[in-house]
């Protein structure tokens, strides 16, 4: 698994799919702030079975997209491909309460 | 007179004796275990003998919730004490801002955990910490490891040596049970955070304005250091990074850590999510800063229980030279 952070949209019938892989960190910003405007379906899942470590600037990151989706453009947000780590960053942290868990 | 200094620990009731009696009996310093309804006569028999205490315990069933003074009271009787938190892993976390007020820098969880219980591996680390605090000699993270454990240990120069500081860390691990992947995934998350907090948020100026911006590539100044140090004794891993700034304070880690346990919703930019994200991978945490000099952040954490998350950690904050 590459460290370097990767994302990749593809548009479905009533949903888009958002592919994440390596680390989201500090690097991924510019990406994850970006992804707002690209989506335009009413649901969002996100994969997450590519991604490595997530450490406290990827978090922010994620918090801020999440919730932009969630209350600009009122999307129903879901995470597939957690491992535990993920799963526990993300209780620790609030992602949750802005997306569901598909695992 | 006894002038080694009693241990005293102050518990709830019977059910908790029972708990602290299997792990206290398994140590060198035994603590004298008084419950709180025996406390005015235990007090008394104290103050009789002239006994003097070098180290108070107190359990999270009694203090902060039940008996919020007692800290300031155990002071008063016994000045020259270090006061030590304990609590059980399954009971609910205290809450975290009497500790701070109260300057409650040291707090022990005795994890509890079904299979992966083992009284000896807590035993081992409640022993330790009771011996350095009454003794007045900081913890340090090779403490933690069997002896002869080696300590791989490397100065850095630039941000851009993070990624090859944690794959090293990585190998040093092995193993492809769960818990090893699990341990190497925290270990990993360990380093990165304690390495950007060295890099990043330790470079303070006069009015304690963050020197360099996260994400930027920097290579550290003319005298300035950061220093990586990791052991693995094949359950143990413990690991430790030291900035020459000596920026971090108790009292901002207990804002940071109080902040982030107690915001309700996801809050983007909350600080300090860093030294959280720490606090509670690791099983146990330990601050060593030397204002204006160094701040050395590390701590340990176990293969058997990599996979458990409890919420509260054990902590213990050393200010000083």
């Amino acid at each position: 698994m590459s460290n370097d952070f990767k994302m990749e949209l593809r548009r479905g019938y009533d949903a888009d799919f958002v592919n994440l892989s390596g680390t989201i960190d500090y690097d991924a910003g510019t990406h994850l702030e970006e992804l707002p405007e690209q989506v335009n379906r009413p649901k969002i899942r996100v994969d997450f079975s590519e991604v490595g470590r997530i450490n406290s600037m990827g978090i922010a990151f994620l918090l801020r997209c999440f919730k932009k989706l969630r209350d600009d453009k009122g999307a129903e947000i879901s995470l597939t491909g957690l491992n535990s780590m993920h799963t526990m960053l993300f209780k620790m942290t609030g992602i949750f309460m802005l997306a569901n868990s598909e695992n | 007179m006894n002038d080694t200094g009693t241990i005293v620990a102050l518990i709830s009731d019977h059910t908790e004796r029972t708990v602290w009696t299997e792990i206290f009996s398994r140590m060198e310093e035994r603590p004298m275990l008084v419950e709180m309804h025996d406390i005015s006569l235990v007090v008394k028999d104290i103050r009789k003998r002239g006994l003097r205490a070098s180290l108070v315990i107190v359990s999270t069933r009694v203090y902060p919730q039940a008996y919020p003074k007692i800290v300031s009271q155990a002071r008063q009787l016994f000045p020259d004490a270090e006061i030590l938190l304990m609590g059980l892993a399954t009971d609910p976390p205290p809450p975290l801002s009497p500790l701070l007020a109260d300057n409650v820098r040291h707090l022990l969880i005795n994890p509890v955990c079904g299979p992966f219980h083992d009284p000896d591996k807590v035993a081992f680390s409640f022993d330790l910490s009771i011996r350095r605090l009454k003794n007045g000699i900081p913890l340090s993270m090779a403490d933690y490891l069997r002896p002869k454990t080696s300590i791989s240990e490397f100065n850095l120069s630039s941000s851009t040596q993070k990624e090859e500081m944690i794959a090293q860390l990585e190998k040093t691990i092995g193993g492809y049970s769960q818990e090893c992947e699990m341990l190497r995934m925290k270990a990993a998350l360990l380093a990165d955070e304690m390495l950007e907090n060295a890099f990043y948020a330790a470079p303070r100026g006069a009015h304690s304005e963050p020197l360099y911006l996260k994400g930027k590539k920097r290579n550290l100044a003319e005298g300035e250091n950061v220093v990586f140090r990791y052991g693995f004794d094949g359950d143990t891993l413990a690991l430790e990074v030291a900035d020459g700034w000596g920026t971090l304070s108790s009292d901002a880690f207990f804002d940071h850590v109080i902040q982030n346990m107690s915001a309700v919703g996801p809050h983007e930019e909350i600080g300090g999510r860093g030294l959280f994200i720490i606090w509670r991978f690791l099983d146990e945490l330990l601050i060593r800063i030397n204002p204006g000099k160094q701040t050395v952040i590390g701590g340990h954490l176990r293969l058997s229980t990599a996979g458990l998350m409890p919420e509260i950690k054990g902590f213990h904050i050393t200010t000083g030279p």
